[in-house]
This record gives structure tokens, sequence and C-alpha cells, in this order.
């Protein structure tokens, strides 16, 4: 009964063709500017590399910035676009499909559409799962994997594996925020509780972060945030990526998806 | 061998945590038939319909559709229903053809929607959010019927048609119950219940507290009698046990009973009665009586 996941895949993405239009859009332009500026910025590097050793140590770090050579293309990109603007438009876009998915379908009421068609709720679930993936495959390849094309027009040269590298960790972190967000949604009835739920977390994770960096007795705090696995500059500057990093955030969304669709298919859903 | 349900709902109760919404309902709905669910805002009709279609699930009690427990993995059974919900809530952002390339998408079978969309007179290119409420609800009502379901379950089905619609709604109900088909449908309006359904259940405060045969609902012959009298009475004379006094004036008495009019007709002929006035009650008469 495959017709039915592919039909409920494609009326998700039908929905959110314009959103991810437009956030692929928007991505691609901040890609497009940072590289057109690059060759210019590269000639004061020395000048902004002295600004950045000037800052608190753990506070770059706070902010995923950390052995940085912003001399470099990746280095460059890792600190202007991956460390603070692709992750709010990542979090962003997959918090309002995971929100829209569920808890946004039951809030219209438009899930009465869906439940009374011969489709089980586990391939509602997954159907828009899989649509939400999609999504962020084809964000990932706007927003990172058109660094190769600009590149090659601007005339810049880039180290293919690390960008390579920057995807994989960025499509996990992307991957995390869709499962965390549709695991709340299938709880939620409303669109905000999931927004509000998700976003609160991140922020306490974020703060847990720098305060982490900043404080050395919470050291140990930073385990708890999603953001010291997510690591972009590791992978553009270094081309390395954390084993750990890896699995923590796949084992976050698998167990996030598993929560997810249990609860969906065992909820009460008053529509 | 036992021929089963189409509808078979026995002693379902749902509770939201403290508050029951559904309490012990049970209900059967056959081939051919027309079940018409009555009550008030909150009764209980909704949450009821909700178990039925498996949007929520019963604290307590079973709720069997053609002759099967509902189950989880399996909603073939879904093809051979056909839903309305009571807001018809539709995506705003997608055309009425939209909606049908969609759900036929998902029920992967034939469709009768456009010979409804001529009949009905509905623009099908048209987006959700440009329709008008009748429009909308027309929309609602051919995704319901298109693929020819044996069980339509409705919620409200005629709220914001004209009465012209109405009828054709009506028509087509009544036709659905020729072939056999077998209809669950909630309503307000009892004129259209009358007209329509074979059975009604009355659910009040979560508890079904009546469900008979349209015929015998209008077989419990309630009567109101008005008298007026040449002198004065004594009211106590017409407290009876199968009477109601609605109205008691000075030398004119206004009475509901149930059943024989022996007694009270009795006890008027110990008056000089200058006036008496006996018509049937309404079934809106009939249906308010449960919920005093």
């Amino acid at each position: 009964m495959n017709r039915q996941l592919f039909a409920t895949v494609y009326k998700e993405l039908r929905q959110r063709r314009w959103a991810i239009l437009s956030y692929c859009l928007i991505a691609l332009a901040f890609m497009w500017m940072y590289m057109s500026i690059f060759p210019s910025f590269q000639k004061e590097s020395a000048k902004f590399n002295e600004l950045l050793e000037a800052y608190p140590k753990a506070l770059l770090e706070a902010f995923n910035i950390k052995d940085l050579q912003i001399s470099t293309v990746e280095g460059y990109i890792a600190a202007e676009h991956f460390s603070f603007v692709w992750p709010i438009m990542v979090i962003l876009l997959m918090l309002s499909t995971a929100g829209q998915a569920i808890a946004g379908e039951i809030e219209r009421g438009t899930m009465a559409i869906m439940l009374s068609l011969p489709i089980s709720r586990v391939k509602i679930f997954f159907s828009k799962y899989l649509a939400g993936l999609v999504m962020l495959a084809v964000f990932c390849v706007f927003s990172i994997l058109s660094i190769f094309p600009l590149a090659s027009l601007i005339g810049l040269d880039v180290k293919t594996e690390n960008i390579w590298l920057v995807a994989l960790v960025s499509f996990l972190f992307g991957w995390v925020m869709l499962s965390a967000g549709m695991m709340v949604s299938s709880f939620a009835k409303e669109r905000s509780t999931v927004y509000f739920t998700i976003g609160g977390t991140l922020l306490v994770m974020y703060v847990f972060n720098i305060v982490s960096g900043l404080i050395e007795s919470a050291e140990r705090l930073q385990y708890g945030s999603i953001f010291y696995y997510y690591m972009p500059s590791d992978a553009l500057v270094k081309g390395e990526v954390d084993s750990l990093s890896i699995i923590v955030m796949a084992g976050t969304a698998i167990v996030c998806t598993i929560i997810g669709a249990i609860a969906f298919t065992r909820r009460d859903i008053s529509v | 061998m036992v021929i089963a349900h189409v509808v078979e709902l026995k002693k379902v109760t749902k509770a939201f945590g403290k508050k029951v919404a559904v309490d012990n309902v049970s209900i059967a709905i056959d081939k051919g038939e027309i079940f018409g669910f009555l009550g008030p805002n909150g009764a209980g009709k909704t949450t009821t319909i909700r178990c039925l279609m498996d949007f929520i699930r019963p604290t307590s009690g079973v709720v069997k559709l053609f002759g099967k427990e509902l189950g989880d993995s399996d909603k073939t059974y879904k093809n051979r229903i056909g839903f309305l919900s009571a807001d018809s809530v539709l995506y705003d952002n997608w055309t009425g053809q939209a909606h049908i390339d969609y759900v036929t998408r998902v029920r992967g079978i034939q469709q009768n929607a456009h010979e409804l969309a001529q009949q009905f007179g509905l623009d099908l290119k048209a987006k959700v959010r440009h329709l008008s409420s009748g429009n909308k609800q027309k929309l609602g009502v051919i995704l319901a019927i298109m693929h020819k379901p044996e069980l339509l379950v409705l919620d409200e089905p005629t709220r914001g048609l004209d009465p012209i619609l109405q009828q054709e709604i009506y028509a087509i109900l009544k036709n659905f119950r020729k072939k056999g088909g077998a209809v669950m449908m909630s309503s307000h309006n009892l004129s259209e219940v009358e007209q329509v359904c074979d059975r009604i259940g009355i659910i009040k405060n979560g508890k079904m507290v009546a469900s008979e045969t349209i015929n015998g609902v209008r077989q419990m012959k309630i009567h109101i009698v008005k008298a007026t009298f040449g002198g004065t009475y004594d009211e106590k004379d017409f407290k009876l046990p199968n009477a109601e006094i609605i109205k008691a004036e000075k030398r004119e008495i206004e009475l509901h009973v149930k059943g024989n009019l022996n007694i009270l007709l009795q006890r008027l002929s110990r008056y000089s009665v200058s006036d008496l006035e006996i018509t049937h009650a309404s079934l809106e008469d009939v249906f308010m009586r449960y919920y005093e």
C-alpha cells in the first residue's frame, strides 16, 4: 500500500512547496553573498583574526567558533554561516514543518480528512516524516552543496570532502530538529505547543553550551546540549567529524521518531 | 447465518479524565437503515461519532464496523465508509479538484466526483478559501459519497445548505438506503430527521435516553390539549400521572398528555367546557420531553 504513503508525501510537499522554495532561495542568497564577499574579506583577514583572538576563547566556543582559519573559505563560511545563520534557518524550517504536519492539521481540523481514509496512523506519521526529510535534503542541497557551483563561479578553491562532511553533520542536526518537532507534534493539539516546547528546550541547551564554556564547574552541562554535538567548523576546517556527535545526533533522532510514531498511533484525536 | 450489523457500538464509554463524555452507549445500525442521532450541543454525539471513526478510542466497550472490531493496522474498511465532519473542514489553499485527487489516490478506487459536482453545481477549480460555507459543505458531501461507500457517517450533513440542496441531500440519502446503504447522521434539525431517518437515538449528558423508530416516536401520541371553561375550575383535578400542565389560567388550561386521554376527558366532563382543542404533538415536542 505504498500508494497511500507516496500520495501523502506528495500532498505534504505540495502544501509546503512555497516555504521550502523561499528557504532555499534565502539560503542560496546568503551563500552567494558570503562567497562573493570572501575575496575582499580574505585581504583583510589578518585584522579579523586579530579581532577574533581578542574575544574570550570560551565565548567563541559557545558560538561554535573555534580553531578558525578565517583566511580560508571553509573557515570563513564556518564562522559566518554555519555557526549561527544556517542552524537558525534549519530550526525554523524543520519546526514549522513538524508543527504543521500533525498539530497544525489537528488544530485546523483537516486531520479528519486523513483519518477517515484507509491509511493507518503509522503511515500518516511516516509519510509526513518522510516529506520532512525530503525538505531537509532539498534545503541542504541548496544551502550547502551550492558551495560547489558558487565557488567555481567565483573562482575559489574549496575542499570537496569537507563540504560533504559539513553537509552530513548539518543534515544530522536538521534531522534531530525534525524528529524532535514531530515527537512533540504527535502529542500536541496546537502548533504553538511545538514551537514553544522545542524553542524553549533549544534555548536552554544553548545557555547550557555557553555556561559550560564560561564556568569550569558547569562543564558537564555541555553534554546535555545538542549544540555541543553540532560541530560544523570541525567538519569544514579540519575535515573531522566526531563519531560521538554522529551517534548522539542519529540516536536522538531515532528515539524521538519512535516516541512520536507510538504517541501518534495511540492518541485520541478530537477533530 | 447471523448477519452482522453494519455499525455496532456495545456499552461504549469514553471519559476524558473525570469527565465522562459518553456513558455506556449501545447502538446497532443495519443495512438499508438511516439512524438519526439527536441531542443538544455537548450531549456526546460527536464524541460517539469520533469513537466510531476511530479518531478517539473508547475507555471501555466495543466498536464494530461490518462485524469486525476496529483494529490498528488494517484500515481498508474505511473504503467502505463515507465521512462528513460537522464543520466540513478542508484545506483552504487547495481546490476542490485537489481534494478529490488526493482522496482518490489514497482510496485507489473509482470515484464519481465530477458527476456529483455537476449535480450540486460546484466549481471544482475554485480554491476552498473562496467557497461559501454552503459550497464547502457540498464539497464535503461529495468527498464522503463519491466512492460509493456502504456506510455514511454524517455529522450534521445539511448545515449551511439552502433548502433546495437539503432536499437533494435527502434524496441522495434515501436513494443510498434503497441500495442497501446504512447511514448514521447526527442532526439538530428535527424535521430533517423525521423526513429521512428510520430510527432515532437520543443522547443526553452522554447517555442514550431513547432509541425509537420514527414511527414509534410518532405513535407515542403526545397530545396537546387546550380547554376553555365556562366557569372556574380546580387545577388539582388535572394533575394526572400522564399529563403535564403547561399553562393554567383562570378559565383556561393547556396540557401535554402522553398516551391515553380517557382520564383527562372524564375530568373535563365535570366542568362546563366552552372550547376544546386536541392536537398531536410534533416530533420536536416529543424530543423535548426527553430533555425535561
